[in-house]
């Protein structure tokens, strides 16, 4: 990797919010191609991941990571290719009705926005009805579920009969994750898979979208 | 012993009679269910667009009926009262600054805004959403609170209630204030992060307002008679902490000492209420002069015996009682299990209350019941569990 990229992977792992633009901009002027560019600030967020696993970095961190991926993707955009925005597949993100707690969630939908997918967030408290929807009008190859509430588990098999019913089940890769998930409750549910942690979900989605 | 006594012997430390009990309850269903009466099922009435229209216009009213110190102190009055029945030793009863803004919404002296949904059993549950403090203009622009004005409403809300529940109960104070959770939720947790990095003078003049409303209202609850502060402020998830303990200690640290001083100062015992896994912040927690820690969350990897062997006798410990299966759906026999196993691994030689870790609707009043019988049986000290 040359001094410029260098350069964009360490702002990512040193969390440089306000000056990844300005980086990200100067390696491109330096004649750097959009796509190497990305490759770095992706393998700087691999790093942080690496951080954060040895205990180095916290959760407020790995956010924080996610935000100046956000930051730098906003000029490095609109030079790439539009495959390569989007091109591991289209997941249909959200929590579970009933259900509020987004942290988890949104850092899944910085990650996998990051890594190459084309992200449809639908927030908290999401009816089955509304998932649907959007499954169908971004024809998503997967779903991904956050559900911290034990009360709210039911949410999942709803979500999951509401796609089967709609005739949409085969074509949709089902996963979740969120404090209260287990192998054992994915198992339950009928979905596919089940993501530990934001690093994780993003395996799980390349897997389940082939990539 | 009192359960007073028994529960202020525990905080300090020491060994009380019997192990104490607390209970989170402020959830309605099972504190109905507790009272042996319907949980009224008036979500549906809030669905009919006249109703809703109705209740647009008058949100006055509904404001003055929901205030803390009428509607507020009626709720936590029966939550007590449920409390108290189900035999606990000591019993929660939260001071909430809100506002209705619609037959929809519903906003708080922290910027959190939240809606009004079904609670899963046809009651009215205000369920969050968002955070509105979200940059330095929202901030400028947000109406706050008076602290010495809110202090007043504390120290008549707990007044109210210790004159009643008083003798019978170990009342244990929350004064809707607290550090964190407060800011974190009122401006959503990515501004919180971003903020942290690009403008922390921001978030450090929301902290010394809060902590200046929490000083005030802790003041308050000294003068009502209440002898035990609750902070309920999540500081953990289930991997461990949520920030690293130095960005804690140096943007919140000085807060929650301040907060600790105003309790001690009021002759209160203060307890930090955070979910999560908190194992590596006992020690902070305790440095901070807090008296004992709450929830204890089993599902998320903390057991009392680690807990323990991290503090030792530097800070009670409360809860670890679980939420997901044992207080909702487990049978008596799971319920007995799980106490006896509290107890032996966090109540010997003093120190250690039982608890849930956590409230929501599903919690089963007959399983918090058990829960109680078995702190009895497996309770008194000496302990003797092999
Ligand atoms: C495939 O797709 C995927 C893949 C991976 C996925 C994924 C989706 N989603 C998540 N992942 C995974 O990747 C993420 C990154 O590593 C991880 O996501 P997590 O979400 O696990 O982790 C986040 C990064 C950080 N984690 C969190 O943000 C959750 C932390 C804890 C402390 C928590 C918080 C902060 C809150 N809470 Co609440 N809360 C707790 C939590 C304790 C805990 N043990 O987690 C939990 C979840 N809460 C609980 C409760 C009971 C409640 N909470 C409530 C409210 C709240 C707050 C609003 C105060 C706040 C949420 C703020 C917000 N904006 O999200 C209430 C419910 C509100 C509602 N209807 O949803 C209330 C009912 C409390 C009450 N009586 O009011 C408990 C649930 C118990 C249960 N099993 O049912 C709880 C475990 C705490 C406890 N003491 O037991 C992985 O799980």
């Amino acid at each position: 990797m040359g001094e410029h990229l260098e350069t964009v992977k360490k702002a990512i792992v040193d969390l440089e919010l306000e000056d990844i633009e300005k980086i990200v901009s100067s390696a491109l002027d330096a004649g750097e191609e959009p796509q190497a560019v990305l490759d770095a600030m992706c393998a700087g967020m691999g790093s942080v991941g690496e951080l954060f696993d040895q205990g180095e970095y916290f959760l407020v961190d790995l956010v924080l990571a996610g935000e100046v991926m956000k930051e730098g993707l906003k000029v490095l955009e609109p030079l790439l290719e539009a495959e390569s925005m989007g091109q591991k597949g289209t997941v249909v993100l959200f929590t579970v009705k009933g259900d509020v707690h987004d942290i988890g969630k949104n850092l899944v939908g910085t990650m996998l926005s990051t890594s190459g997918f084309k992200v449809v967030d639908l927030g908290v408290d999401v009816p089955k009805e509304k998932v649907v929807d959007a499954v169908r009008e971004h024809s998503a190859q997967a779903i991904g579920m956050s559900v911290l509430l034990t009360s709210m588990v039911d949410s999942i098999s709803d979500v999951v009969s509401a796609l089967s019913a709609a005739g949409l089940r085969d074509g949709v890769k089902i996963a979740i994750g969120g404090a209260c998930t287990t192998q054992q409750l994915a198992d339950k549910m009928g979905v596919d898979a089940l993501g530990r942690d934001a690093v994780e979900a993003v395996r799980i989605f390349e897997s389940l979208c082939g990539s | 012993m009192n359960k007073l006594e028994r529960v202020l012997t525990a905080l300090d430390g020491r060994q009380p009679d019997r192990v104490p009990t607390f209970s989170m309850l402020f959830d309605g269903k099972p504190i109905d269910d507790a009272l042996g009466r319907p949980h009224p099922r008036v979500f549906r009435v809030l669905e009919i667009p006249f109703v809703q229209k109705l209740a647009d216009r008058t949100t006055w009213l509904w404001n003055t009926l929901a205030h803390p110190n009428l509607g507020g102190a009626a709720f936590f009055y029966n939550a007590l009262r449920a409390d108290f029945k189900l035999g606990f030793d000591a019993g929660l009863a939260m001071y909430y600054g809100f506002r209705v803004i619609d037959h929809q919404e519903l906003r708080d002296i922290s910027g959190r805004r939240y809606q009004f949904t079904d609670d899963g059993f046809g009651g009215i549950y205000a369920m969050y959403k968002e955070g509105l403090i979200t940059d330095p203009g929202a901030w400028k622009t947000f109406e706050k609170m008076d602290p010495h004005r809110y202090a007043r409403g504390v120290r008549l809300f707990f007044s109210f209630l210790n004159w009643i529940w008083g003798g019978k109960i170990a009342l244990v104070a929350c004064v809707g204030a607290s550090l964190h959770q407060d800011i974190t939720e009122g401006m959503g947790f990515t501004n919180f992060v971003r903020w942290s990095r690009k403008d922390p003078g921001f978030l450090r003049d929301i902290i010394e307002y809060k902590v200046e409303l929490a000083v005030e209202a802790i003041r308050a609850v000294g003068q009502s008679g209440v002898k035990v502060v609750w902070l309920g402020d999540d500081l953990a998830y289930r991997s461990g902490p949520m920030l690293s303990p130095a960005m804690l200690e140096d943007l919140f640290g000085d807060g929650y000492r301040r907060i600790a001083e105003a309790a001690h100062n009021g002759g209160c015992r203060i307890v930090f209420h955070t979910c999560g896994n908190v194992l590596d912040l006992l020690t902070m927690i305790a440095d901070w002069g807090y008296d004992g820690v709450q929830a204890l969350e089993p599902t998320a990897g903390v057991t009392l015996a680690e807990a323990r062997r991290r503090i030792g006798d530097r800070l009670c410990l409360i809860g670890n009682v679980d939420i997901t299966h044992t207080l909702v759906d487990a049978t008596r026999e799971e319920v007995f299990d799980e106490v006896r196993g509290c107890i032996r691994d966090g109540a010997r030689g003093g120190g250690y209350i039982v608890s849930s870790t956590n409230t929501h609707n599903a919690i089963s009043a007959r399983n918090l019941r058990w829960m109680v019988e078995a702190t009895e049986e497996y309770g008194r000290y000496p302990i003797d569990i092999a």
